[in-house]
């Protein structure tokens, strides 16, 4: 995507597909309203919340001691630690390993933070095949397209689109588009290339500073055949990953698939202490960019994120508009967060992909005060002088509006006269894009501060500016 | 308010040693101390219980796709699997279960791979979790953490005493655990194609539970 695709550009293509868009919009609602379903099972949710909240506060407070700690056991346990400050390096020690095993084939699990660091275009350019082995992202993976969902990475297809791709690369009947069907020629075609692969990339869900184990979470399977085949398993975490005790294990595992598909757990939840025997483990602790999001008192809380996605399926502008509109790696409220933080001017347009209803900040099984953090962006952006001109004029006209009374008032006369008498043509053109899909209200006969004086001025003791507010009733005729 | 998010400068290029980047983000942490949080403890007084954990178990369990059979002993929960179409017709069955034998010694297998062929895998849990039905397996029920993956039916024998009302309530027990484990909810699924929930994506098509209570009737 261009540095300069704007959010509402980027949307019109799948705004414009109305069918589509109500159904995608209907998905996503129907998970978030599972997700309601089991949080609701709990007594203890806004408890458990809480806690995952207070636990990931801790940790990024005594976050090098953790991390210390967790290399330390997980080296001990047989593990091998990289530490990567950036994508690049993280790619390059990778890449390293593969080479080092003589790998050829490498199967791998859903990892966002390989996809952050473009580990797949990066091994393929180097003659490694990579297989992804998550059945939405090997959707996609065929398709050549990024994922539209951190958890649901191909949300933004029909059954229809699927069926279409495995037919020309799966060799699936035309035509055939039975969701059973498709995920079992999926089954035959991946298990032979888990079978082939001499190498498993996986993602890490939580890091346990006192164990030095990792758990990984899926419902395919996908991640457990991927460590269990191949002799060498690597594991690529975010730093922010790490958790300090086992026993805290608990308290994000009832939150993370609860809040993220509507399932009471996912169906696998392994635990890798150390490699298989006779096999190799190694586990790539990864910065870029996080240690300076930490160093943030507006945006740190962005690292206690869980990539559940629960705030992606609430987000109304999110339903409506496609993963793909975002144009980073992580889509929705809490990419519309990170994204500025890795580039402010590239992704500038997303903190106003927002409302600002708060549904996210609702949901977000970690308290990540979402709305909050994209209304602070839209300050940054201001000062930082990243606005586009028209926003940045209209903003100065409404500051310099609401800082004076009686320019205040007359706007409001001047308002209430326009709406009444302007024809619909000057105010609905192509030069208005507000006015798409929206209708100007009914003008009330006065503004408030004239009923106020009529109806309530007589009884309160605040008091009232004055300013030459409407015109006299006479002129009302 | 500090506003440093903007830029992710990196303290280390692509290519430098490893160790460096180590020290370079260590160092980062440390240059920027945060409020001290305290680490909270967990109260359990305030945790969800079960009148009937056997109940609830069973219950999560059915919902997360598993089938859930309950047996007096290791025979009943044998001749249950007999039952069943798929296991009677199953060419290859593995168990490390005493009581239950299968056909085939993954012990005989070299490689991973040569399991491939595996049908019924017939396992021991160690722990049940009422709220979400997930079985605790630690890999030393199986002499290759792989066949409880690799096979297209999975059994499990979990004893009613060892069920748990919560995730909490498990990790308590599980305690400090040697290599690898796994806690297993029902088969493996996906709904990666419209959202439409599909059983047997690349685990096991299906999971049957055999639930050893001593005082349950006989069928």
């Amino acid at each position: 995507m261009s540095s300069t695709t704007d959010h509402p550009t980027a949307a019109k293509p799948f705004v414009a597909n109305d069918q589509r868009m109500k159904w995608h919009d209907g998905a996503l609602w129907f998970v978030r309203s599972k997700r309601d379903r089991q949080a609701a099972t709990l007594p203890e949710w806004e408890y458990l919340r809480q806690l995952a909240s207070d636990i990931k506060a801790h940790t990024q407070a005594n976050l090098a001691e953790y991390l210390q700690q967790f290399e330390e056991n997980a080296t001990a346990q047989g593990a091998v630690v990289h530490w990567a400050a950036d994508a690049d390096e993280h790619n390059a020690i990778v890449l390293k390993l593969l080479r080092q095993h003589g790998v050829g084939h490498v199967v791998k699990s859903k990892s966002m933070l390989t996809e952050e660091c473009h580990l797949n275009p990066y091994l393929e350019s180097h003659g490694i095949e990579v297989v992804d082995t998550d059945l939405g992202e090997r959707i996609i993976q065929l398709r050549e397209e990024p994922p539209s969902h951190i958890v649901l990475p191909a949300i933004h297809l029909k059954k229809e689109d699927v069926g279409e791709t495995f037919y020309r690369h799966l060799g699936t009947e035309q035509g055939a588009s039975d969701p059973q069907y498709l995920t079992e020629a999926a089954r035959g075609h991946l298990r032979s290339k888990f079978l082939a692969a001499e190498a498993g990339i996986t993602g890490v869900n939580f890091a346990i500073a006192e164990t030095g184990g990792v758990v990984i979470c899926t419902n395919e399977g996908n991640a457990d055949l991927g460590t269990s085949l191949p002799p060498l398993h690597i594991a690529c975490m975010g730093i922010e990953k790490l958790i300090p005790r086992q026993a805290d294990l608990g308290v994000f595992l009832r939150l993370l698939a609860r809040s993220a598909t509507g399932q009471p757990i996912t169906t696998y939840s392994s635990h890798y202490q150390g490699p298989k025997p006779g096999g190799q483990l190694h586990i790539i602790l990864v910065d870029n960019g996080r240690t300076s999001l930490r160093d943030s008192d507006t945006f740190r809380k962005a690292l206690n994120c869980i990539r559940c996605g629960a705030c992606m399926n609430t987000c109304p502008v999110y339903r409506r508009s496609g993963g793909h509109s975002y144009g980073s790696v992580v889509p929705g409220p809490i990419g519309s967060v990170l994204s500025p933080s890795s580039d402010a001017a590239k992704h500038r347009s997303l903190p106003y992909a927002c409302s600002l209803c708060g549904s996210c900040t609702d949901v977000c099984p970690v308290k990540i005060p979402l709305h909050h953090q994209l209304l602070a962006w839209r300050h940054t952006l201001a000062r930082e002088g990243l606005l586009p001109a028209s926003k940045r004029w209209s903003m100065k006209a409404g500051s310099k509006l609401l800082a004076h009374p009686r320019l205040f008032a007359a706007a409001g006369w001047f308002g209430r006269v326009a709406l009444r008498y302007l024809p619909h043509g000057l105010t609905h053109n192509r030069l208005n894009t507000w006015a798409r899909a929206r209708e100007l209200p009914t003008p009330p006969k006065s503004s408030f501060r004239s009923w106020y004086r009529r109806n309530r001025a007589a009884q309160t003791q605040l008091p009232i500016v004055q300013t030459p507010d409407d015109p006299p009733p006479r002129t009302e005729s | 308010m500090d506003d440093t998010a903007q830029t992710a400068s990196s303290p280390a290029s692509a290519g430098s040693p490893t160790r460096s980047s180590r020290q370079g983000i260590l160092d980062r942490i440390r240059s920027r101390r945060l409020p001290e949080a305290a680490l909270p403890d967990i109260d359990a007084a305030r945790l969800v219980r079960y009148d009937n954990l056997a109940d609830a178990f069973c219950q999560s369990a059915e919902i997360v796709g598993a089938s859930v059979r309950r047996v007096a002993n290791i025979e009943q929960a044998h001749a249950h699997l007999e039952t069943l179409d798929a296991y009677r017709d199953a060419a290859q069955v593995a168990s490390t279960v005493n009581g239950i034998e299968g056909n085939f010694d993954p012990a005989s297998t070299s490689a991973a791979t040569e399991l491939a062929s595996l049908d019924w895998m017939v396992i021991n849990g160690r722990l049940g979790v009422a709220e979400n039905g997930a079985v605790w397996v630690p890999a030393d029920e199986v002499h290759d953490r792989t066949q409880i993956f690799i096979t297209q039916h999975l059994a499990i024998v979990l004893d009613t005493a060892h069920l748990v009302p919560h995730m909490h309530e498990a990790y308590q027990r599980i305690g400090r655990f040697r290599g690898y484990g796994v806690f297993v909810s029902g088969p493996s699924k996906t709904a990666d194609i419209e959202q439409s929930l599909v059983l047997g994506a690349h685990g096991c098509r299906t999971l049957t539970i055999l639930l050893l209570d001593a005082a349950s009737p006989s069928p």
